[in-house]
């Protein structure tokens, strides 16, 4: 008897807690750093590239673009910025993208997850050390962009 | 019993009629008017209302040409300012200002003027490139330039703001405002540029003031300096 009543609040437990996270909605897991880019996307990144990230006219390249969802471009694009010309699907894009060195590397890594989850075919799940291992190669490939 | 559907019908139907003959109901059709109105007092005594319209000016325009006020005579403007270069809200504004120009572009009663706040880098050229790309056509969308103080003076007049700061992103402080002005240049609505569901608002705005008679209202004076150069 006893039994039965604490197997009763342990699933009363898990209901609760299970029907709070859902309220609330606390995504767990690989869905957690996913949530939190798309928090990152829309305060840093979507007055350029939209909610939809189709990207402006000629100006601004949409992200679900092949040649941009290269992890490094991705990666160091964010972190650094991006200046000159970029041809993306035969089209020259010549904007200035500006650095950004207020996010740090787990947020770059949430952004990335987010943008590869919302607008590429094959979603990914990048780790903290792949995007600092990046950022490093991006670093050193191009000293000019530690400024 | 099956007299009081009857009766509550009729008495309706006698309340909508009341109601929608009554000139407060037609009224509420319209717009509103912006700013202040102008009270001119005759030696007689009798009064006049006159209502402020947005001052004459001749900017630069992406065409090659320079536009006047006078090319806007009997068409609904939507303005905007902005700079190429800029960093933050503007790519959010040109992308809302392309959804108002794909729906009306084909409309001769409607221009769209987006006034560079930086024209000492936002040359002709510069924004006849950003007009080509942006996917903006003339005679429906004007890219304007010209003399930075009365740019500055102008988004004032327009319910806007822009002005200099080094500490901005991009060098300038300004406002996302969409100013929508009616054909005699009385502004009558002022809309978030970055907000969808305001420009949303906005076309629906436009739609009723494109329906309105030209002469609807008090007679518009322009007031301000003329921003001709």
């Amino acid at each position: 008897m006893r039994s039965k009543s604490n197997l009763l609040l342990l699933l009363g437990a898990f209901f609760i807690l299970g029907f709070g996270a859902l309220v609330l909605g606390i995504p767990k897991g690989e869905g957690a750093t996913v949530k939190r880019g798309e928090k990152l996307y829309m305060e840093q990144c979507m007055n350029c590239h939209g909610k939809d990230g189709k990207g402006l006219g000629k100006l601004i390249p949409g992200l679900h673009h092949a040649e941009l969802l290269q992890k490094e471009r991705l990666i160091c694009a964010i972190r650094y910025g991006k200046s000159g010309p970029l041809e993306v699907d035969g089209q020259v894009y010549n904007g200035q993208m500006p650095p950004n060195f207020a996010l740090d590397d787990g947020e770059i890594r949430d952004i990335v997850n987010f943008v590869y989850a919302q607008f590429a075919e094959i979603p990914i799940s990048l780790d903290l050390p792949e995007v600092q291992d990046k950022l490093r190669n991006c670093a050193q490939a191009n000293p000019r962009l530690q400024w | 019993m099956n007299l009081s559907p009857l009766l509550m019908a009729v008495l309706l139907l006698i309340w909508s009629c009341g109601n929608g003959n009554s000139k407060a109901q037609k009224e509420a059709g319209h717009l509103p008017f912006f700013g202040e109105p102008m009270l001119i007092q005759n030696d007689r005594g009798i009064a006049d209302t006159l209502w402020p319209a947005l001052p004459p000016f001749t900017l630069a325009s992406h065409t090659g040409d320079s536009l006047t006020q006078l090319d806007l005579v009997g068409k609904i403007r939507v303005a905007d300012f902005f700079f190429t270069s800029c960093p933050t809200i503007c790519p959010m504004m040109s992308a809302q200002m392309l959804r108002i120009h794909e729906r009306f572009g084909s409309n001769k009663e409607v221009v769209l003027i987006s006034h560079s706040i930086d024209p000492e880098h936002d040359s002709v050229s510069v924004l006849a490139d950003y007009a080509e790309k942006l996917g903006a056509s003339a005679p429906g969308w004007f890219f304007l330039t010209g003399n930075m103080d009365l740019i500055f003076s102008l988004a004032d007049a327009y319910g806007s703001f822009a002005e200099k700061d080094p500490n901005a992103p991009g060098g300038f402080a300004h406002s996302g405002a969409l100013t929508l002005a009616d054909r005699q240049g009385r502004i009558r609505g002022v809309y978030d540029g970055t907000n969808p569901e305001e420009v949303d608002r906005l076309i629906l705005d436009m739609e009723r003031l494109l329906a309105e008679a030209p002469d609807y209202g008090p007679e518009a004076v322009p007031v301000g300096l003329d921003y001709a150069q």
